[in-house]
């Protein structure tokens, strides 16, 4: 076991790995998997919040993994810090944008799939219901 | 790397699947037994009832895909991310309403190769034989991969051994059995998937209190209950028509809609739809009790395994939960992996071998040249596996390919005049505007792209110049 | 937002039909055989 007077870990251990990734650009659809080092192998304390300044937050994940899938997350930012749990030490805040594919593009393809997949369909049905009544 | 709860020795891996292996084998050789000339081995001849081709089409059409992305589905993209992948039931439903006027138009038909022969001409016989072997081959190689992937993560059996044990496990019944094996097959790892699926989902639902997780839920992970979640919808018709592309054209249906008794046939089909429309919910919905259950996941290609032995480690089944996996999971590939094979080895012979290089196997020497072409496909399956080549991709762009042979089928099999000409070019246009799509625009365009403008090109057929089709619309031999 | 009820519903509705298949298969497969009309 660890024996050391004081603060026996430093945040700087404790970080994420894959911030780079994480900031380069949006999720389009809300999950980021969130990846962090912890060399010294104890229970980290994942937090996420609305605002930079972490003034309301919420705890996401306690335990002894290296990484985390979030999904779900709405749009618009947000952001996560790590540490170890029980301690007031966090690392530095990584930003992460969700920003969902554009309404107007999505009502077009939306509209263009509904239109091939019913004239699909529909053929099929009248194509069988036909050769139903002429093989009678 | 996070300690595994689900890992399990080496040696259980290797047994879990030699002692699987030798069952099929065993009921491969005994079931092998029934097919007494070619018909019985390529058609189990033509006469399985509703049970047995219910359970066959129900089966092959849950791959190892269904059971390991179905949780991913539910994880990132929520309700409707399992609703849409449940939707691929579609095209089970909608091929039991061609079987009837397949039969008619092909009663001593073998492969879907002869409709095309039929209705398109040796040109169109030879574009359908191209995309259909391309899109095969990748759905096959990309289930071998899935295999030595699942007994490496699982067992830490390496790649190369795993997958070559699950393809030589494979490729040995399917050899002794033909279609025979394989449907019987079909039906146990059928019951074990469905079982399994439920068991688990049992497990977590006795874990799960609905108010809390939907709470937690609206909470933590919003946009998984949103009625309109863009990431979830932008993709749902494009993998519809995709799943139709895959369904309507390929020789993995179509011989069991030669093989199942006349009468039956359009049933079972459409049960194995009703079957299988609820697996992505079922299989999926897991994924959604990780948060509130306070389970996490270290990675998205885990989630089902990961959150499966979470639960049953609560249940206090933590030791079993490695190998009820593997089993669902083997299971699920086994089931794929013997039709593509039977089906892929029908065609090379009837219609590459027999067809285009006029080639005929007597009947005395036909289940040795079945047993070489069988073989043969497999190693060629090896092959292209051993490298872990990302062969996924090549099935996704399969995607646009066998989307363009939708509208040519059914017209094919309903209309009377055609343009053949136009539905061919329409075939070439759709694909590689598919495949330019899938690039350009996005993957969840391609097949959709591909299915479009095919579709113009088909409907433009029926009023441009239509000819009747040559051949008389009654009963036709496949000679 | 889908409700509460619809998301019970859902799973709960998606679980039984599962089962539902299973037993259905094996049923059919009972009557298949009673009939010799398995294959």
């Amino acid at each position: 076991m660890l024996s050391c007077g004081g603060n026996c870990w430093g945040t700087e251990e404790i970080e994420f790995t894959n911030r780079e990734a994480l900031e380069s650009g949006p999720s389009s659809n809300g999950t980021v998997t969130l990846e962090w080092s912890n060399p010294v192998k104890v229970e980290v304390a994942l937090e996420q919040s609305g605002d930079a300044a972490f003034s309301s937050y919420m705890t996401r994940y306690e335990g002894l993994d290296r990484s985390s899938v979030l999904s779900g997350l709405a749009e618009g930012n947000h952001y996560f810090r790590i540490g170890p749990k029980g301690s007031e030490t966090r690392s530095a805040v990584v930003a992460v944008e969700v920003k969902f594919f554009r309404r107007d593009y999505l009502f077009w393809l939306l509209g263009a799939g509904g239109v091939v997949v019913c004239l699909t369909i529909g053929t099929i049905i009248v194509g069988a219901v036909q050769q139903g009544k002429g093989e009678e | 790397m996070t300690e595994d709860t689900f890992s399990i020795s080496r040696t259980t891996g290797w047994g879990v699947v030699i002692l699987l292996g030798i069952l099929w084998v065993a009921l491969g050789i005994y079931w092998g037994r029934r097919a007494k000339n070619s018909e019985g081995f390529m058609l189990a001849g033509r006469n399985v009832g509703l049970s047995l081709g219910s359970a066959t089409a129900m089966a092959t059409w849950v791959t190892s895909n269904t059971t390991m992305l179905a949780p991913v589905f539910a994880l990132t993209l929520g309700i409707w991310g399992m609703l849409a992948y449940s939707t691929a039931s579609f095209g089970l439903l909608l091929f039991a309403l061609f079987v009837p006027r397949i039969r008619t138009l092909l009663p001593a038909g073998v492969t879907a190769g002869d409709f095309f022969r039929l209705r398109y001409g040796r040109f169109g016989w030879s574009l359908f034989l191209i995309i259909t072997m391309l899109y095969s081959l990748s759905w096959l190689v990309s289930m071998a991969i899935a295999g030595g992937d699942l007994l490496e993560s699982l067992a830490g059996i390496p790649y190369l051994q795993g997958m070559s044990l699950i393809l030589v496990v494979c490729i040995l019944y399917t050899l002794f059995g033909g279609l025979y094996a394989v449907i019987g097959t079909d039906f146990i790892q059928s019951l074990i998937i469905l079982v399994g699926i439920v068991f688990v989902g049992a497990l977590v639902i006795t874990k799960l209190d609905f108010d809390t997780a939907y709470e937690h839920l609206s909470t933590y992970q919003p946009s998984l209950l949103q009625l309109a979640m863009p990431a979830a919808l932008l993709a749902v018709f494009n993998n519809m028509l995709f799943g139709f592309g895959e369904v309507f054209h390929n020789n993995v249906w179509w011989s069991r809609a030669f093989a199942m008794r006349r009468e039956i046939a359009p049933k079972a089909f459409a049960l194995s739809g009703l079957l299988w429309f609820p697996i992505p919910i079922a299989a999926g919905f897991i994924a959604l009790a990780a948060g509130p259950l306070g389970i996490n996941i270290p990675a998205e290609n885990q989630t089902g395994p990961v959150v499966a032995s979470a639960v049953m480690s609560m249940s206090g089944l933590g030791a079993a939960a490695g190998i009820l996996i593997l089993i669902v999971l083997f299971c699920s590939m086994a089931s794929s992996i013997d039709s593509l094979l039977a089906a892929t080895s029908d065609l090379l012979i009837e219609d590459v071998q027999k067809g285009l290089f006029g080639v005929k196997v007597d009947e005395v020497n036909f289940r040795r040249s079945a047993s070489v072409v069988i073989v043969g496909v497999g190693v060629l399956t090896w092959i292209l596996a051993a490298p872990h080549w990302p062969i996924i991709n090549a099935l996704f762009i399969s995607g646009p390919l066998v989307g363009s042979l939708i509208w040519p089928v059914i017209a094919g099999l309903f209309w009377r005049r055609i343009n053949r000409s136009l539905v061919l070019a329409g075939i070439i246009a759709g694909s590689i505007l598919g495949v330019w799509a899938y690039f350009a625009l996005g993957w969840f365009t391609a097949s959709l792209v591909g299915a479009g403008v095919s579709m113009v090109a088909t409907i433009a057929a029926r009023f441009i110049s239509p000819i009747s089709f040559t051949i008389p619309d009654k009963a036709i031999t496949t000679n | 937002m889908f409700s509460e009820s619809f998301f019970q519903i859902l799973i709960v509705g998606a679980l039984a039909w599962t089962a539902l298949g299973a037993m259905a298969l094996i049923v059919l497969l009972i009557v298949d055989w009673i009939h010799g009309t398995l294959w």
